[in-house]
């Protein structure tokens, strides 16, 4: 054959459903399928960690199979709230109910059952507050985990102490009569009673988050529906159905006021809102959107930082109330993870990592994920400061999230799918000769190897798949271990795979379902030989 | 083992990084594969039509066991003077490719009604035109006059090749033996057989891949598939075509 010729691809740029097939031609390392992938910040895809159940084995659900409303990581535990009650535990196995009236002196956590329960009879999807150093709790190291669900009065729950004398205390708080939104915002605890006022923020006394009648306690009034809250720097954002708003000053009556934002669009969920990247991050009806090139650009599309996906976020939005939405920021890995799980338990996600782009600046790359049924999630900083993060699912347990290699012992199907790229020249038929792929392994895994020709065309013979063995992770000093671990191998190692077939422009398509541990696909190397232009 | 069309195809295939094609897809290959179809079945004609007496193309088992010879025999019927060369046969393209005219023999024996003693004689071959001048005028005489007919002596080929004709008209039942090699029959199906011996298939497939290498614009691999072929056909005809003649007609006059 004549003299093959080489040409390379970088996973970078993740999802990319906006652009056309000839545009994508020349972005051989994007992708148009990265399925339970995750965009790494030292670059290519990663397949994503699985989540086993907190408890391991011998997890229970604190509630039966009702989905799980709200969790927060609190003291040594999770805080839960499922159907009308809110739990505590420290293991996963052994949940105690905790919405008991203890009043505010606290009982023992073996007395609490003969106490009767404060049941939350309206709880829907739960907003916390976690306030640490508040006037009346400021040597508490665990803080005060205020709870909002919807049309119930605020929970207050606290634990001190410790050992078999501490003390939970779960309290409610009379005003507002109730509460669906917290949120924390300079020395103040911020409610929105979507119920009663859904056009007012209350907020409480300074560093009394239980008073909202005190003298620096006060509300705000709107003209649009709030539909979430955040604090962000010395600024309460407030975000509405239609617009978003700013409160700032909130501890000067003088100078405090109410500042737009944009008033052309809102928020759909306020359990979309997070803060990454020093930048706030929402769904809004036409994406993704930061609220700074929200407030530099207002409506225009270019403020969107989802339109490499825009297609199947149209698809989320437009059928936004079938869906429950969490979402939550890993800060480890620079990813904003958004979820939507249906009626029926299916759970769908999108990853967004936020990477340095090539000119400067940072930019989200996405990629999405399913079958991580989040119906609830939350993350926080442990007691040795890692950051752990739960997620609550469908089923009623509660899940390490990010953790292991499978969903709860269930393979984890991964598919990365590279748009199709013609090597330079459309024109040109190329026959394939192999191509190397170069990956950062965790262990041994299998990976089924698709090749398809000129965009999956019926009009040519596809090959069938290849299976890739990709090698053990090598032995690094002080870990490897004899039987496990492979000596003298390299970290990134490339893998040759002999490939077959001819075309105009080829896509490769990477799958593995297993529960082997995870891997990273860096990119590839193909050789090809030019086969004329018939 | 014999090799089969999708075997030729799936090595093709295989010899140029292609994708293979499966009993299922055999029917109807799309692209390349489609393309790899045609060639092998070209290449395979072009093997056959190199020479006509491949032995792989013999109509029949040649009648090894009896002093007459020819694999195809048929009987004469008396006072008609051309027969059909093969039987049933509505067009050329049906027709034999090739008919050894040295080979033609006569005899009673096995022929219908005929009992010992049997005659065993060889068939000369004589031209059309040299039947016509010498024999035909004659012959058409004593059968149109006087049912005149004889023992047939002598062998003609018609002008457009499809019959034989006898000389004299035979004026008995007679059998004809005679050698004849069949047309190749195109490929077609995934499992039709190839005839070729196994050691000679790689000149099919040299064949095959000077064209296909060509399609791919691989002038130098086809140039070099081009030169293995003619190597391997040069090989095949010295070892399968029997030339070893023990004298050579010379039919420019007859005494």
């Amino acid at each position: 054959m004549t003299q093959s010729v080489p040409n390379y691809a970088s996973c970078e740029g993740g999802l990319v459903l906006n652009s056309n097939k000839f545009d994508l031609l020349r972005r051989p390392g994007a992708a148009l399928k990265l399925l339970n992938f995750e965009v790494s910040l030292s670059g290519g895809y990663r397949r994503v960690n699985g989540f086993v159940k907190f408890g391991g084995s011998s997890s229970t659900q604190p509630n039966g199979s009702n989905p799980v409303l709200g969790l927060h990581p609190y003291a040594l535990g999770v805080v839960a709230c499922v159907g009308t009650n809110v739990y505590y535990s420290e293991d996963g196995i052994s949940w105690t109910l905790v919405n008991k009236d203890t009043g505010e002196s606290g009982d023992t956590e073996g007395n609490l059952s003969a106490l009767s329960t404060l049941a939350r009879s309206n709880a829907g999807q739960t907003s916390f507050v976690l306030a640490k150093g508040t006037i009346d709790h400021a040597t508490n190291p665990y803080g005060v985990l205020y709870i909002a669900s919807g049309n119930d009065s605020i929970g207050h729950f606290h634990i001190d102490g410790t050992g078999g004398s501490r003390t939970f205390t779960y309290t409610e708080i009379s005003t507002p009569s109730a509460g669906e939104i917290l949120e924390d915002h300079d020395h103040h605890l911020c409610v929105i009673d979507s119920t009663n006022a859904p056009n007012e923020v209350y907020y409480s006394a300074v560093d009394e988050y239980d008073d909202f009648e005190g003298g620096t306690s006060g509300k705000i009034r709107l003209s649009d529906v709030v539909v979430g809250l955040k604090s962000f720097r010395r600024e309460l954002y407030i975000f509405c159905q239609n617009s978003i708003h700013k409160l700032i000053n909130i501890n000067d009556p003088a100078t405090q006021q109410i500042v737009p934002v944009t008033g052309n669009l809102g928020c759909l969920s306020g359990k979309s809102i997070q803060e990454i990247g020093g930048d706030l991050v929402f769904l809004g009806p036409d994406g993704f959107r930061s609220v700074a090139a929200t407030a530099r650009n207002e409506d225009i599309e270019r403020s969107s930082i989802s339109r490499n996906i825009q297609p199947l976020i149209n698809t989320v939005i437009a059928n936004k109330s079938q869906f429950t939405f969490s979402s939550v920021v890993l800060s480890n890995k620079s990813q904003y993870r958004f979820f939507y799980v249906n009626s029926t338990g299916v759970s769908k996600g999108f990853i967004g990592t936020l990477k340095g782009g090539p000119q400067g600046g940072s930019q989200f790359e996405w990629s999405t994920v399913s079958d991580i049924s989040a119906y609830s999630i939350n993350s926080n900083f442990n007691q040795d400061e890692v950051e752990t993060t739960y997620h609550g699912g469908f089923d009623g347990y509660i899940y390490l999230h990010d953790t292991g290699s499978s969903f709860d012992g269930s393979d984890i199907i991964a598919v990365y799918q590279s748009p199709d790229t013609d090597l330079g020249d459309l024109g040109l038929r190329k026959t394939l000769n192999y191509l190397n792929l170069s990956f950062t392994p965790e262990g041994v895994s299998a990976v089924t190897l698709n090749v398809t020709f000129d965009f999956n065309s019926p009009s040519v013979s596809q090959p069938a798949p290849f299976s890739v063995t990709i090698a053990t992770a090598p032995a690094k000093y002080n870990s490897g271990t004899y039987g496990n671990s492979k000596y003298g191998s390299t970290a990134d190692p490339l893998k040759r795979i002999p490939l077959h077939g001819s075309g105009n422009s080829i896509a490769y398509r990477f799958t593995t379902t297993d529960t082997n541990p995870s891997y990273t696909i860096q990119g590839f190397h193909t050789e090809i030989f030019p086969s004329g232009r018939k | 083992m014999a090799s089969t069309f999708l075997i030729e195809v799936n090595k093709l295939l295989k010899s140029s990084n292609e994708v293979v094609l499966t009993s299922a897809g055999f029917a109807n290959p799309v692209g390349i594969q489609s393309y790899a179809k045609d060639v092998i079945n070209t290449a395979y004609l072009e093997v056959c039509a190199e020479e006509e007496e491949w032995p792989w193309l013999s109509a029949a088992a040649s009648n090894i066991n009896e002093p007459y010879s020819g694999n195809i025999n048929l009987e004469t019927v008396s006072g008609q003077r051309w027969y059909l060369i093969k039987t049933g046969s509505a067009r050329v393209a049906t027709d034999y490719s090739k008919i050894d005219w040295d080979s033609f023999t006569l005899t009673t024996e096995g022929a219908t009604g005929r009992t010992a003693p049997f005659i065993h004689e060889n068939l000369d071959y004589i031209s059309f035109n040299h039947w016509k001048d010498k024999y035909a005028r004659r012959e058409e005489e004593d059968a149109g006059s006087e049912q005149t007919y004889g023992k047939p002596s002598r062998v003609v080929e018609s002008k457009d090749g499809r019959y034989f004709g006898l000389s004299p008209i035979p004026d008995s039942v007679y059998g004809v033996y005679f050698e004849a090699w069949v047309q190749p029959t195109q490929l077609s199906l995934e499992d039709d057989v190839i005839l070729i011996p196994d050691m000679y298939l790689p000149v099919i497939q040299h064949r095959a891949r000077q064209y296909f290498l060509n399609f791919k614009k691989d002038i130098d691999e086809s140039g070099q598939a081009l030169r293995d072929y003619e190597r391997g056909l040069r090989n095949m005809r010295r070892n399968l075509i029997g030339n070893q003649s023990d004298y050579m007609r010379d039919d420019r006059y007859t005494l």
